[in-house]
C-alpha cells in the first residue's frame, strides 16, 4: 500500500509541475537574445493558436502597434510547437512576410526599415493552419 | 497486484494527457488574413494599439546619432511622491521610465539607482509591483557587462506593467503612463534639439504630429475625468502647434535588401517633414512648460 502511495505522489507531483508555467520572462529573455547583435528589446508576443477547422482560414494574432519612421526594427521568432510565420501590414497592404510561400525560403529574423510613423498590423500564424505556440520578439536595431 | 496495476494506469493516463496536443496537419492552404480584419476603430485603439510611446525608441536615436548624454534633461525622481494620487503616479512612473530608458540607452547606470528607487516606490503603490523586480535592476545597474540585460529586463518591465494595468481594467492608468513616456520623449527630442540644431531630430519631432493625434484619441476616453481634462487641455496646446507640421508621403513598392545576411524590407515611402521654424520654436517652448508643470518642476 505504502509503494502505491508513493507512486500516486510522485505522480501528482509530476502532473502538477509539468503544467506550472515556466518564468515567462526568462523565455522571451532567451528569445530575445536570439534577434542578434544591435538589437535593442522592445515587445514580445506571445502567441498560443488552435488548428483551423477544414476550409477555415488560418487563425491568426494580431497586434497593431505604433512603428516610427526612419528606424530599423527587427522580428525573430521563437518556436515552441509549430512552425510559425509573422507579417506586418500598413493600412492596406502587406509589407513583410518572415516566409515566403512560393519559394519555400524563412526569413528569421527579418529587419523593416520603416519610413512612415503610425499604426501597423503585426500578424502571426502558423504554416498550413497546424496549431502552434512561438514567441515573437520586436526589437529596436542600433546603427 | 491489484494497487501496482492501479498505480501503473494512473502513470498512464497522466503521461498521456500531457502530450495531448494537435499536431496533425490540415488540409487548410495558406492564406493571409482578410484585410477587413485588420482595421483599427478609433474606438478600440487603446485597446488594440502598443508602443505608442516607447521609453527607449527616442533615447535609442539619439545615442545612435551621437548626440552627447547629459542629465539636465532629465526629470527630478526626488519631486515625484508615492504619496500623490494614483493619476500623478502613473504618469509619473511613465515619464521616469523614459528617463530610465536614456540613462540605459547611454550606460549611465550607476545614475539610475535613484530613478529606480522611486519606480520601485511608485509601482508598489500602483499594485504593480509584482512586475518590477528592484533587487534585480539594482544589481544589473551596478554590474559589469550586464547593460544588454538591464535594457531587456526595464523594457519587459514596462511592458508587463502595461498590460497589467489594462488586463485589470486600469487602462486609464495605463494611458496615463504612456502620455508621462510621450511627453518625456518629446521633451528629451526637443530639448537636444534646441542645443545641437541636428537635422534628423527635427524630423523626430515632426513625426509626433502622428503619435500625438493616435494618443489624444485614448485620452479622450477618459475626458469626463478632472485630471484627464486639465491634461488634455495641456496637450491639446501642444497639438496647436502641431497642426502646422505638414507630413507628406509618396507610395512607392517596398524593396528588399540583405544586411549582415540578413534580409531587410525598406518601406519606399520618401516622405516629408516641414516645420516651419516658428512652429518648432513654439513646440519647443511649449513642451517644456508642460512638462515641467506636470512633474513639478
Amino acid at each position: 500500500m505504502r509503494t502505491f502511495y508513493n507512486i500516486l505522489a510522485i505522480v501528482m507531483f509530476l502532473g502538477a509541475t509539468a503544467f506550472l508555467p515556466q518564468d515567462t520572462s526568462d523565455e522571451v529573455m532567451d528569445c530575445a537574445d536570439k534577434a542578434g547583435k544591435s538589437a535593442v528589446y522592445l515587445k514580445d508576443f506571445q502567441v498560443e493558436l488552435p488548428a483551423a477547422g477544414p476550409g477555415e482560414r488560418p487563425p491568426m494574432f494580431r497586434q497593431a502597434l505604433v512603428l516610427r519612421g526612419n528606424n530599423i526594427y527587427r522580428f525573430n521568432l521563437c518556436n515552441k510547437q509549430g512552425e510559425a510565420v509573422i507579417r506586418i501590414y500598413d493600412s492596406s497592404r502587406m509589407l513583410l512576410s518572415s516566409y515566403d510561400a512560393a519559394s519555400g525560403e524563412e526569413y528569421n529574423p527579418i529587419q523593416f526599415l520603416c519610413q512612415k510613423t503610425g499604426p501597423y498590423n503585426i500578424v502571426i500564424t502558423f504554416k498550413n493552419g497546424t496549431s502552434g505556440e512561438a514567441i515573437g520578439i520586436m526589437s529596436h536595431v542600433k546603427r | 497486484m491489484k494497487q501496482r496495476s492501479i498505480a501503473l494506469l494512473l502513470v498512464i493516463l497522466m503521461l498521456g494527457s500531457c502530450g495531448n496536443r494537435n499536431k496533425e496537419t490540415l488540409p487548410v492552404s495558406y492564406e493571409e488574413p482578410d484585410p477587413d480584419e485588420l482595421v483599427i476603430s478609433d474606438e478600440a485603439m487603446d485597446e488594440v494599439i502598443e508602443n505608442i510611446a516607447s521609453p527607449i525608441e527616442v533615447a535609442s536615436l539619439l545615442n545612435d546619432l551621437n548626440v552627447p548624454f547629459s542629465v539636465s534633461y532629465l526629470a527630478d525622481p526626488d519631486k515625484m511622491s508615492s504619496y500623490a494620487t494614483n493619476y500623478e503616479m502613473a504618469y509619473y512612473l511613465g515619464a521616469l521610465s523614459s528617463d530610465l530608458g536614456y540613462l540605459n540607452m547611454y550606460n549611465k547606470t550607476g545614475s539610475a539607482i535613484n530613478y529606480l528607487g522611486t519606480i520601485n516606490k511608485l509601482t508598489e503603490a500602483l499594485d504593480v509591483g509584482q512586475f518590477f523586480d528592484f533587487v534585480k535592476m539594482k544589481r544589473l545597474a551596478t554590474g559589469q557587462n550586464t547593460l544588454d540585460s538591464l535594457l531587456f529586463v526595464s523594457m519587459n518591465s514596462y511592458n508587463q506593467m502595461d498590460d497589467h494595468l489594462k488586463a485589470t481594467g486600469r487602462g486609464n492608468l495605463s494611458a496615463l503612463m504612456v502620455s508621462g513616456v510621450w511627453l518625456e520623449g518629446l521633451y528629451l527630442a526637443t530639448q537636444v534639439y534646441d542645443k545641437s540644431e541636428v537635422e534628423e531630430i527635427r524630423d523626430v519631432i515632426g513625426q509626433q504630429k502622428l503619435i500625438l493625434n493616435n494618443l489624444l484619441i485614448i485620452m479622450e476616453k477618459y475626458k469626463s475625468d478632472d485630471y484627464f481634462a486639465g491634461l488634455l487641455a495641456d496637450y491639446y496646446l501642444i497639438k496647436e502647434q502641431f497642426d502646422n507640421v505638414k507630413i507628406t508621403y509618396e507610395i512607392g513598392e517596398p524593396k528588399t535588401v540583405e544586411v549582415d545576411g540578413m534580409l531587410m524590407v525598406i518601406q519606399d515611402e520618401s516622405s516629408s517633414i516641414e516645420i516651419p521654424d516658428e512652429t518648432l520654436s513654439e513646440i519647443i517652448k511649449v513642451t517644456g512648460l508642460i512638462r515641467n508643470k506636470h512633474l513639478n518642476i
